[in-house]
């Protein structure tokens, strides 16, 4: 037997064609049974059906149109040992008559079979980890109470305990430390000498503001133990220009190298018309300087995220929009911030060029530079390598007749970085068409509810099984976010085995996803319900083999 | 608050005709019509004595803006004036100019002065502005001096 009818043998037994392929490289094309131990050492433990045939999952356009119409709905029957099997075997049987029965048969029963339904795997993934969400309203108040506390353990007034957690960064633990060794150094260091004095309405004879040279009287006259006097109306536009640019809580007085910090109370009797945009600016400084604490990066949400750790590398806010720790941005497992971040950058640099490069340019047949034709002529003469050619067939000008006949197109002129820019591209647009479809399923989270609601008025479904609709929708997202960051790993990894697994994995996974996506699209007129758990289940086992792999490695 | 800058200037320039360091200049621009721009000042900042910027009068123009003085103002030398902390277009790079690090609106503008006189000889090698003056002052000490003295001589004291 040759390699290839050893690979034909193994995929006529069912066994996967990448799978097969591995084991037969891994074992030499030796013999076939060698083979298989190895799949079934690798990549499953328990007994596969040889002959079970495993046909592909039936396209999402067909299936939906025919059960439409009919009035008794297929059920499908599902092997709830799916993850005993082989993991690359994983695919839904739909094909086969025999698969489906009547579901007339009795409505209890099916609850029962839905209720019997076990998960392979939990699927807390999907909901929040341990991490606290701090409603954007609530922020002010935490970082408020935060202040207080500071303020009674080290008898400070409120605004001296704003000013050192802000120079300690919110980290209470530290600055108590620091406080207790020695107070006076701490206090100075965070520039709090003295500054809890200082003065509203209280004239000084013979003084003029030093900002617009005004009289002062008893009536516009501020300023701080420093003694840089200046009118409120000064102070006023001051403390405006500085919290427009951010700067919240070290804010220094107006006086030339004046080093003293304006207390909160201050501008709270100065500016009292200030003082809510300078909460605003106090609540912002304090999650920006919060090494523990984020935004939700997610548009019009205002929430703060809590690690409960620093180790912490996710977290998610109650808009179940989920954030890297690390980076600031969207989750991105299976990539790292690394590649993240080279991903970015190219697709910053490269998206626009590329494209331009893929429409607009030819390589020279002869020298593969890349040719931008700037006239109507179509006899092109390389300015590197002065060769002639068609533009139309790329064929050598000289002797050139008909061009107009059909040839199949050869890649191969295609120059190396044509060939990058290709690759790249490849990635991109997948990367990129999962994200469009995640867009469009964050939107599925926020009608779920009216899904569910709806169906418990329309039909006797239980508000359990309803309520899955939730459940399967926070994994479809949490699949096409993972899918979209799939791209980005992929385009960075090494070609091999690995890759071909990985691929082989990523490729399963899209399939699935598709089809959950269908049917939660679906939902709202014709709710699948135990398909949809079939579906999530099968999605989110798919999604930790994938994610599993990642992390501990394909090959063993 | 519109206003505060116009009263601020004026109050500047009563200040500065009382009392104002020695060999600095700084008055208001005539405008066309004959009446004062009090918006466009044009000073004259000596070198100090011992050094090698002496025996010149730099001309600078500062811009004031309706900001003002909460908003620094834009202080210039004439174009290409040779200085590491001076871009090519004049523009003086210096902390307590910049609205986001040093800008108190209590600087005065006699302060400002003194600080650019200061800038002068202390040049800030962290924050350079041009390329020819810092190569020359951290690699070519005798050139940058030669540099700076003949450019005193184009800038010579009145009278």
């Amino acid at each position: 037997m040759d390699k290839d009818s050893k690979l034909a043998t193994l995929v006529e037994y069912g066994y996967d064609p990448v799978v097969a392929q591995v084991a037969l490289e891994q074992t030499s094309y030796g013999d076939l049974n060698v083979a298989i131990d190895y799949i079934y050492k690798n990549f499953g433990e328990g007994s596969l059906d040889k002959k079970e045939v495993i046909t592909e999952p039936t396209p999402l356009t067909s299936q939906p149109t025919q059960q439409l119409n009919t009035p008794t709905k297929p059920k499908r029957q599902i092997s709830t040992s799916s993850s005993k099997r082989l993991k690359s075997s994983i695919t839904v049987s739909a094909g086969s008559d025999d698969c489906y029965e009547d579901q007339e048969d009795s409505e209890e029963e099916y609850y029962q079979d839905v209720d019997d339904y076990e998960f392979d795997i939990a699927l807390v993934d999907a909901f929040p980890k341990a991490n606290t969400v701090i409603q954007s309203k609530d922020i002010i108040n935490t970082a408020l109470a935060e202040i207080n506390n500071i303020s009674s353990i080290t008898e400070t007034t409120p605004s001296a305990a704003t000013l050192l957690l802000c120079y300690f960064q919110w980290n209470p633990n530290k600055l108590l430390e620091r406080y207790y060794e020695d107070p006076e150094r701490v206090v100075s260091a965070a520039g709090i000498k003295k500054i809890d004095q200082f003065f509203t309405k209280t004239s000084v004879p013979g003084q003029m503001c030093s900002v617009c040279a005004d009289d002062l009287d008893s009536n516009n006259c501020s300023y701080l133990s420093c003694k840089h006097y200046s009118c409120d109306d000064c102070w006023n536009q001051y403390l405006l220009i500085k919290l427009l640019e951010g700067g919240a809580t070290s804010i220094p007085c107006m006086g030339v190298k004046c080093p003293s910090v304006i207390p909160d109370e201050f501008i709270h009797k100065v500016a009292p018309n200030l003082y809510n945009k300078y909460l605003e600016r106090l609540a912002q400084t304090y999650v920006d300087q919060n090494p523990n604490m984020r935004w939700c990066p997610a548009v019009g949400c205002g929430n703060a995220l809590k690690a409960d750790s620093q180790s912490e590398s996710t977290a998610q806010c109650s808009c179940g929009f989920k954030i890297c720790f690390r980076c600031k941005q969207e989750s991105h497992f299976p990539a790292d911030c690394e590649q993240m971040k080279n991903w970015k950058k190219k697709c910053e640099d490269d998206s626009e060029t590329a494209n331009w490069i893929s429409s607009n340019t030819q390589d020279c047949p002869k020298c593969q530079s890349a040719i931008e034709k700037n006239g109507g002529c179509n006899h092109m003469t390389c300015i590197k390598c002065k060769h002639e050619f068609c533009w139309i067939c790329l064929g050598n000008w000289i002797g050139h007749s008909n061009c107009n006949s059909y040839k199949k197109e050869e890649n191969s002129n295609k120059s190396e970085l044509k060939k990058n820019l290709e690759r790249y591209l490849f990635y991109f647009h997948r990367y990129n068409t999962h994200e469009q479809s995640k867009k469009f399923e964050t939107k599925l989270r926020q009608t779920a509810i009216e899904t569910i609601v709806s169906f418990q008025n329309k039909t006797d479904k239980r508000w359990i099984d309803i309520k899955f609709v939730e459940t399967s929708t926070e994994i479809l997202i949490q699949c096409r976010r993972t899918l979209k960051y799939t791209y980005v790993y992929g385009y960075y990894m090494g070609e091999g085995t690995e890759k071909n697994l990985f691929e082989y994995l990523q490729n399963d996974l899209e399939k699935t996803t598709e089809q959950l996506s269908f049917l939660l699209s679906q939902a709202n007129s014709d709710l699948k319900i135990f398909d949809l758990k079939e579906m999530t289940n099968l999605a989110s086992v798919k999604l930790k083999h994938l994610l599993e792999g990642v992390e501990e490695g394909f090959i063993n | 608050m519109a206003g505060i800058s116009s009263a601020r200037l004026s109050e500047e320039r009563k200040n500065w005709r009382k009392d104002h360091p020695y060999g600095f200049y700084a008055r208001p621009t005539t405008n066309t019509d004959g009446s004062l721009n009090l918006f466009v000042w044009s000073c004259g900042i000596p070198g100090k004595k011992d050094t090698i910027w002496e025996n010149g009068v730099y001309p600078l123009t500062m811009e004031f803006t309706e900001d003002y003085p909460s908003k620094p103002p834009k202080c210039r030398f004439p174009k290409d004036f040779f200085h590491p902390n001076v871009y090519p277009s004049g523009t003086v790079c210096l902390s307590i100019l910049n609205e986001e690090s040093d800008w108190k609106p209590s600087i005065t503008i006699k302060t400002v002065l003194l600080g650019i006189q200061d800038l002068l000889d202390n040049p800030n090698p962290k924050s350079p502005a041009q390329q020819l003056p810092i190569h020359l002052f951290l690699q070519d000490k005798d050139e940058y001096v030669k540099k700076v003295r003949q450019q005193a001589k184009s800038y010579p004291l009145a009278e």
